[in-house]
């Protein structure tokens, strides 16, 4: 559904055209005083047309193509994270990967003792989860302070607000972590250990959901083991 | 139903760049065994180089270095100041070395880096017992009045081999300089001539040093630093190479292959005098390089 | 810096509805200035993108003598403990080399300069595009030559977009010096110094906004509104110039 032909390079600011016309996507955005759509990155513009049956007819316009930044940790991003320290409630890991890409800098993360499993996760022993130098995978979670619903979409479109600060509607009340940290949960089957040494500084091999072993000593270490492949 | 190797299918999900950053010792040593490094380069190559002279004119001299990446920016500025009693026939040389927050993103403002201070100490000692520099090629008027000499060395991108490019730079920054003209005025003290803008109205005073505005190098120093890494020795790391592998050690020799320092600043590794020897060797393989940089900087600026 | 073609641009204004005003007393409108520049003549703006390689972005721009570089790393975590905040943080640095300045370490006050390009800025970037973490825009003057706060905003803007930090527009700023009766517009330092009031505008060129005005010293209504007037079409041909640069590095 690209149109590949039409592709122009913009940088933020550039008219796009009218919201009447064109659907922002990302590196777009609606201005509301003069109700047009502007690039907000540099880069190709790029239409793409919605399927026969949508209701809307108009194409999405996109930014995209330039040099982006690097990854950032999102509600329901799927992250790579070293583990740097185990504590009795939590464990703190080093976020290095988002999806496939890797971070320019780390990013805290933080799995907390109800999230490392789906069931019965008050008897979660974090010490029999994980070990400091783990790599885990994992899940960037968000949630209100109610319940542990998945609020945030990914790639949410900018719309602006009343220009300079004020903000016209506030997206729900979220939190992606405490002040600095995101929290991450390994409680689905695919989540959790994926690579880690043994004390004998082996890579060791899982042998189940709870447990890997060393190739050359043959000791079981504990672990919240994900489950690769499917 | 258990779960497979972790290791394969992890580094089947994530890109090259990834699997870098996860394992980056298994990474480079992956490399190394095939004699290569991640950017391409043979265990014992630099970097393309660079030296451009003249890049601001605040400074009565100065030079921006890069070797690949790195990028350093050398500044001069000369202040007449009395000598001292000890040595009233001597100028004074003061080299610092800064790290701003935009060469790095391990660098935050207020808070300087650790390694700044050190690398300013290290070009410190070598310029000054490089013998490149005569102190007593600074004296003005013995006793009465020398140069005060304040070399300034900022880290504009830092990506490894620091202290290489920064001496380059200040080596850049020495040939560059023009030595301000000064005269006594009234009172009998020695003061600068501001240049060009108003020189018909001064010309009166005449003027103590005009016949002597360039410094004469004597010997110029050159340095090579390698990362030493089990039987490997890489020259010239970027900053991930040094990251990772923890053990430096600096070569400087001057421009005929004698040795000026040799610095190797602790590490977890060892270095045996068969790695000493190879580094000296990559260093005076390096020293030609860096005189043809040099070269080519002094030709191009005469062409401008 | 090496490189620069001869063919460097400039974004001197041309205002066509001031033709009317009466010459200026005091030097006459032919007044030719220090550098060669007649009173309406921007110097030439050399402006190049991704100089640092180790930051997420950067830029270069040297006008005339004034040098400066901007880096900008992030969206980065957060290094201050500060309350979550679903909105991104903007923090700005900015900083002179010892020799930047005629006479050594005698460079201005540059916490006020960090502050005044946080604000001039901070309306531009889309905050809400990067949650909980921080954009560090830091900027070094190599050489201060003049017209030093207005070329830092200028270059940090064209560093943010090489950042791919998401913009409502890209951030140009031009300045003027008010001397006698005359506007000189790009001033360098020395005509600083003897400047009777000075302005600087920083727009957002495509939306026609405004995002910061400082106007300082001594001023009649009428060459206020002039001033204006030649700052908002440099800052337009300014912005001609930045999206030239960005595109000509793709």
């Amino acid at each position: 559904m690209k149109e590949s032909a039409e592709e122009i390079f913009v940088t933020p600011g550039e008219v796009l055209g009218k919201p009447s016309e064109l659907k922002p996507g990302k590196g777009a955005y609606i201005s509301a005083h003069d109700n047009t759509v502007y690039a907000s990155l540099t880069g190709f513009r790029s239409l793409t047309h919605p399927a026969a049956d949508s209701d809307d007819p108009r194409p999405t316009v996109e930014v995209k193509g330039h040099k982006a930044h690097g990854p950032v940790p999102e509600p329901g991003a799927i992250v790579i994270a070293r583990v740097t320290k185990v504590m009795a409630k939590m464990a703190s890991a080093d976020i290095i990967c988002v999806g496939p890409k890797s971070v320019r800098e780390k990013f805290t993360g933080t799995i907390r003792q109800q999230d490392v499993r789906a069931t019965e996760i008050d008897k979660v022993e974090m010490h029999s989860s994980f070990r400091p130098g783990d790599i885990v995978r994992a899940l960037v979670v968000s949630f209100n302070a109610k319940n542990n619903t998945v609020l945030f979409c990914l790639n949410p479109v900018y719309e602006e607000s009343s220009f300079p600060s004020k903000a016209s509607k506030d997206i729900e009340q979220l939190s992606l972590g405490d002040a600095r940290a995101y929290y991450l949960s390994t409680a689905k089957n695919e989540l959790g250990v994926v690579s880690a040494e043994s004390a004998a500084g082996e890579t060791m091999v899982p042998i189940s959901w709870t447990e890997m072993q060393c190739p050359s000593t043959g000791q079981i270490e504990p672990r919240k083991v994900a489950k690769i492949g499917s | 139903m258990a779960a497979t190797s972790g290791m394969n299918d992890l580094s089947s999900e994530m890109e090259v760049d990834a699997f870098r950053r996860l394992f980056p010792l298994r990474f480079h040593e992956r490399h190394l065994r095939e004699s290569i490094r991640p950017d391409g380069r043979p265990l014992g190559q630099a970097r393309e180089t660079t030296l451009t002279l003249g890049a601001v004119s605040s400074a009565h001299g100065s030079a921006i270095s890069k070797i690949g990446s790195t990028s350093m920016l050398a500044a001069i500025k000369m202040e007449v100041m009395t000598p001292t009693v000890e040595a009233p026939d001597e100028g004074c040389l003061a080299v610092d070395f800064h790290m701003p927050p935009i060469c790095s993103p391990l660098v935050r403002p207020g808070r300087p880096a650790e390694l700044a201070p050190v690398l300013a100490k290290q070009l410190s000692d070598t310029i000054s017992s490089s013998g490149m520099i005569d102190l007593k090629e600074l004296c003005l008027v013995s006793g009465k009045a020398a140069w005060m000499v304040y070399l300034d060395i900022y880290c504009l991108d830092a990506d490894g081999s620091l202290f290489d490019a920064a001496l380059l730079s200040a080596v850049g920054a020495f040939t560059h300089l023009q030595i301000p003209i000064v005269s006594v005025n009234d009172d009998g003290r020695i003061v600068l001539i501001s240049e060009g803008k108003n020189g018909g109205s001064k010309k009166k005073k005449e003027p103590v040093n005009e016949e002597k505005r360039k410094l004469e190098l004597k010997s110029v120093p050159f340095s090579l630093t390698c990362v030493l890494h089990k039987e490997y020795i890489l020259a010239d790391p970027t900053s991930e190479e040094e990251s990772i592998m923890e053990t430096f050690l600096t070569v400087v020799l001057d421009s005929s292959f004698q040795l000026v320092s040799f610095n190797k600043p602790g590490g977890p590794g060892l270095a045996h005098t068969s790695a000493m020897q190879d580094c000296v060797t990559l260093a005076r393989k390096r020293v030609k390089e860096l005189q043809k940089a040099l070269n080519e900087a002094i030709s191009e600026m005469e062409i401008d | 810096m090496a490189g620069k073609s001869s063919s460097t641009p400039t974004y001197s204004p041309s205002i066509t509805g001031n033709k009317k005003k009466k010459p200026p007393i005091i030097t006459g409108s032919d007044w030719v200035r220090a550098d060669g520049r007649h009173l309406h003549d921007c110097r030439p703006a050399y402006l190049r993108t991704g100089s640092v390689i180790s930051a997420s972005g950067s830029a270069y721009a040297e006008f005339g003598n004034t040098k400066v570089i901007v880096s900008v790393f992030g969206p980065r975590e957060s290094k201050k403990a500060m309350m979550y905040s679903d909105t991104g943080r903007l923090n700005c640095n900015v900083s002179y080399t010892t020799f930047s300045t005629p006479v050594r370490g005698q460079a201005p006050e540059t916490k006020d300069l960090s502050s005044t390009l946080h604000k001039a800025l901070e309306g531009a970037i889309i905050l809400k595009s990067f949650p909980k973490t921080t954009v560090d825009v830091f900027a070094l003057v190599l050489e201060s030559g003049g017209s030093d706060l207005p070329v830092i905003t200028t270059c940090a803007s064209l560093a943010l977009a090489d950042a791919g930090i998401m913009l409502y527009d890209i951030i140009t700023s031009v300045s003027v010096s008010c001397v006698g009766k005359n506007i000189i517009i790009d001033p360098l330092s020395e005509e600083e110094n003897y400047q009777d009031g000075s302005m600087v505008i920083t727009c957002m060129p495509s939306r026609n906004e405004v995002t910061q005005m400082t106007v300082t010293g001594e001023w009649s209504t009428t060459s206020i509104h002039e001033a204006m007037q030649l700052c908002l079409d440099a800052c337009s041909k300014l912005g001609k110039i930045m999206r030239t640069c960005l595109k000509e590095a793709a």
